[in-house]
């Protein structure tokens, strides 16, 4: 049995060990596919990611969702493989993969045995390089993205995150739904996929990330074997658009019959990923909304118990991505949540923050690296964010002195320029009929149905 | 690939068992601590008591003010968390491992200190918080009461698995300080819990290092064996419709299957991946795919210690009816039970499955979770390393046989969503 020990004193830290973003080599193919590669010494698996920047910025006016069903029917059948054999071939294997599309790029992805990597890789090349869009399959699957439509207006966090964007950035490609919506969707052909994926599906387009039981030869074998034929193409140009921030604060109250809560969303435009002022928003947001210790958190959940959760982010992509803040809020304390959002708002740009909060999120930050960085698919993430924030190689290695720089002075002077709570674009998604007239009495209202309806 | 956790296992004179695994590749270490309490163990009337006490943890002990839990372990760059289970209670964090002396000191804390820090302020905040996670998970969420809604048709009222781990909203504010000491006391002792350190840390020192913090915690009184033996397999169908407000109607079964870690478990397990394990298997291929009639359709096993359930989901495409889809359903289940499956069709679902059991097993924190898994729930957590091998035994027939005699109709109980009119 142990001696009597002193149970108030916090138990001194030991001596740490320093961890690094793992280092990681770039090579570039002759037809210009650009690949990043780093082996770890892990489990026996292996992470393939290629990545097209552009995305859904490219989708032709009008027919606003291509990028988004160009990316589902990657996985749909080839010139050689159908759908159902692409399936069993890669299931069989025990691979994992799947396609998707972010306001980043459009996304390939695969995990698998690293035994099985030769073979998996034909496949996984043979989806990037000769996707064929069968017909059937691109109806079917633009039947179930017209579904998905349809039923989104169930789900209130989605409501609220699609009247809030659509309110923030208009006409601009960001107002509307990455996948597209109903008459957008019913506008696109298979010779519109087809075209997307001629034009920006192509190897000076892309960039392959191989994260894990893999080394530099390995890759370069990959490569060599299953992308050397691809036709080169080019880089787009992803045009820039400039936004205004909301005239003033008000409320968009999307009335959804019945519901049990009140979704709410807070904010306005960010910063752009490039602004030299990313590091102390970065802090900013942590102290403000960014982790369960952030103050709108401990306030509206551990003081007033309105919520499970709340949280605040900056949101990044190409442009000016948007700041907002996020909680599910019983709806008789939704004015006052509300209320107390603002006001945590107010208080960060005019008064210093104390010198605690800055240290605990600081360490947060500087002290999450190695778990942020575990798994292969962590560390493919980590890349991507490299190469599609356009960052330089020593990004993870400099990223914790930059933090460690930040002062309390340079995060009042940033959340004085980046945040206004005089021209806050407030959603609201809970059944009308309970807080309108509440609402009323402290904002302008507009009043809304699920699918964007102006009702009032 | 067989694989190779290796581990050290000591039982402390408390009788807190504990598992060390050591890891070096990063330099982080997760801690983690199941106790044997969950929901089963409330009564009628008294739902969601386990859960909510799951807050109250962090809400500070006889050292740690209120918020210091939170406070200590996210600002060295920790993470934290803790979850409710049926048959079960966890706590975890991961920190960076020249910070795990500070880690086994905050459990410690709340396991042997906690009740001088209990008051009535932060019981009622935390049954607020409570209660807002009810309503966005559930009440708020489309489709959300589905679960509570088959367990409630699928067990009787008494049985412990008939209500949600987050209780009923009516039975939360029952919930009085004496009862959270009572809990406490019972539940929360040293002989009732198993800790696992995995990762970064001295293998010279951690077994003192536990013993420090660990050993001086007074057991509670032995808990007697949870024994609830269930014996309602096959006796009878039970159905019913719960109007929402949704597009699309859904449908959702759920089959009687016995209790996890039983042959008949694995091999229903397996089923599931027959079902819906990625784009090749029979629901997807079949009914989203083939004949389109389901939006989603999804098998899952509910891994219950006393008695499992094998759950299917289905939606219906627009202009399919609820019938129709049913129907499709129940050929594909029939299909299992009548017709011998392709012996590649199993071998590609087992190589499914032990692909995604290594992916699980990537991170430091989810291999000190399996671990107190399969040490509390069954003694053996060499099972991390073994269970592959339950799989791999299936045979062809023993999925027929599991599918005959566990996937009836009789066997089962049918919960339907339907669109409220707008």
């Amino acid at each position: 049995m142990p001696a009597n020990i002193d149970r108030s004193r916090i138990p001194p830290a030991g001596a740490p060990r320093t961890f690094n973003f793992p280092q990681f080599t770039r090579f570039e193919s002759t037809n210009g596919l650009k690949v990043l590669v780093t082996g770890e010494d892990q489990l026996p698996l292996v992470n393939a990611t290629l990545c097209f920047p552009g995305s859904a910025l490219l989708d032709p006016a009008g027919k606003e969702g291509t990028a988004y069903l160009t990316a589902e029917l990657l996985t749909e059948g080839t010139t050689k493989r159908s759908s159902v054999d692409i399936a069993a071939e890669l299931e069989y294997l025990g691979a994992h993969y799947a396609s998707h599309c972010d306001w980043n790029a459009l996304y390939l992805e695969m995990n698998v045995i690293s035994r099985h990597l030769d073979r998996a890789m034909e496949v996984f090349a043979d989806m990037a390089l000769y996707a064929s869009f069968p017909q059937d399959e691109f109806e079917r699957v633009r039947d179930e993205i017209l579904v998905e439509r349809m039923r989104s207006v169930d789900n209130p966090g989605k409501v609220a995150s699609e009247r809030f964007t659509n309110l923030l950035y208009g006409d601009h490609r960001y107002g509307l739904p990455i996948e597209g919506t109903e008459p957008s969707l019913k506008k696109i052909t298979r010779d519109d996929v087809r075209r997307y994926s001629d034009r920006y599906l192509r190897a000076g387009n892309a960039v392959l990330i191989l994260v894990g039981d893999i080394t530099e030869q390995k890759a370069r074998d990959i490569v060599e074997a299953g992308f050397s034929r691809w036709k080169t193409g080019s880089a787009p140009e992803v045009g820039s658009a400039a936004f205004d921030q909301p005239q003033k604060t008000s409320v968009a109250l999307v009335h959804k019959p019945g519901s049990a809560q009140a979704e709410l969303r807070i904010g306005h435009l960010g910063i752009e990923r490039d602004n030299p002022d990313y590091y102390a928003v970065t802090l900013l947001n942590e102290i403000l909304g960014g982790y369960f210790l952030s103050r709108i958190n401990m306030n509206l959940r551990e003081k007033h118990g309105f919520t499970y959760g709340a949280h605040s982010v900056f949101s990044y992509r190409p442009g000016r991505g948007p700041f907002f803040i996020s909680a599910a809020v019983h709806t008789e304390n939704t004015v006052q949540a509300i209320q107390e959002t603002l006001q945590e708002i107010r208080k960060i740009r005019t008064e210093k923050v104390r010198e605690e909060e800055l240290e605990n999120a600081r360490g947060q930050l500087i002290g999450v690296f190695p778990i942020a960085f575990e798994t292969a698919e962590q560390v493919a993430l980590g890349l991507a964010n490299i190469v599609l924030s356009r960052l330089p190689d020593d990004y993870y290695q400099t990223f914790r002195n930059r933090i460690n720089a930040i002062t309390a002075d340079d995060i009042l002077r940033v959340a004085a320029k980046y945040l206004d709570p005089d021209r806050m674009l407030i959603v609201v998604t809970t059944d009308a009929g309970q807080v309108e007239k509440d609402l009323g009495r402290e904002f302008e209202v507009r009043v809304f149905d699920t699918r964007g309806k102006r009702l009032r | 690939m067989a694989l190779n956790i290796q581990f050290t296992q000591f039982t402390l004179d408390n009788g807190l068992r504990v598992i060390v695994h050591e890891d070096h590749r990063i330099p982080i270490v997760a801690v983690n601590i199941w106790y044997g309490v969950g929901s089963k163990n409330e009564r009628p009337g008294k739902t969601g008591f386990a859960h909510l006490f799951e807050h109250m943890m962090f809400q500070g002990s006889a050292h740690i003010a209120a918020d210091l839990h939170f406070k200590l372990i996210q600002s060295v760059g920790g993470t934290l968390n803790g979850s409710t289970f049926f048959d079960r209670t966890n706590y975890f964090e991961t920190l960076p491992s020249h910070y795990l002396e500070m880690g086994l000191w905050l459990e410690a804390d709340r396991m042997g200190w906690f009740l001088p820090a209990l008051d009535q302020k932060k019981l009622d905040n935390q049954l607020e918080v409570v209660k807002n996670e009810r309503r966005q998970h559930m009440d708020n969420m489309p489709y959300g009461l589905w679960l509570e809604k088959l367990l409630g048709l699928s067990y009787a009222v008494d049985y412990p698995y008939h209500w949600p781990v987050i209780g009923y909203m009516e039975d939360l504010e029952t919930i009085s300080m004496e009862e959270v000491r009572r809990f406490f006391k019972t539940y929360y002792c040293p002989n009732n819990a198993s800790l696992v350190v995995a990762g970064d840390f001295d293998p010279e020192t951690i077994r003192g290092l536990i013993e420090k913090y660990f050993a001086e915690i007074e057991p509670g009184e032995p808990l007697p064996a949870f024994n609830k033996p269930f014996a309602d397999y096959n006796r009878g169908e039970k159905r019913t419709l719960v109007k929402d407000h949704v597009q699309l109607p859904r449908l959702y079964m759920g089959y009687h299957i016995p209790g996890l870690g039983t042959k008949q478990a694995y091999t229903a397990d397996l089923i599931t991946d027959i079902l819906s394990s990625g784009k090749s298997a029979r629901l997807y291929q079949s009914l989203i795919h083939r004949q389109q009639i389901a939006q989603d359709a999804q098998a899952i096993l509910l891994p219950l210690k006393e008695t499992s359930l094998l759950i299917l989901m289905l939606t219906p495409r627009p202009g399919i009816s609820v019938e129709k889809a049913e129907q499709a359903l129940q050929e594909e289940i029939e299909l299992l039970i009548s017709e011998p499956m392709a012996e590649e069709e199993l071998q590609r679902v087992k190589n499914q499955i032990e692909s995604r059991k290594l992916r699980e097993l990537e991170t430091m924190s989810a291999r000190a979770d399996y671990l107190n898994m399969y040490n509390m729930y069954f003694n053996k957590p060499q099972l991390i390393n073994t269970e592959i091998d339950r799989y791999k035994a299936i045979s062809r027939d023993e999925v027929r046989q599991v599918a005959a005699e566990y996937l009836q109709s009789k066997n089962r109980a049918v919960v339907t969503f339907l669109p409220t009119k707008p």
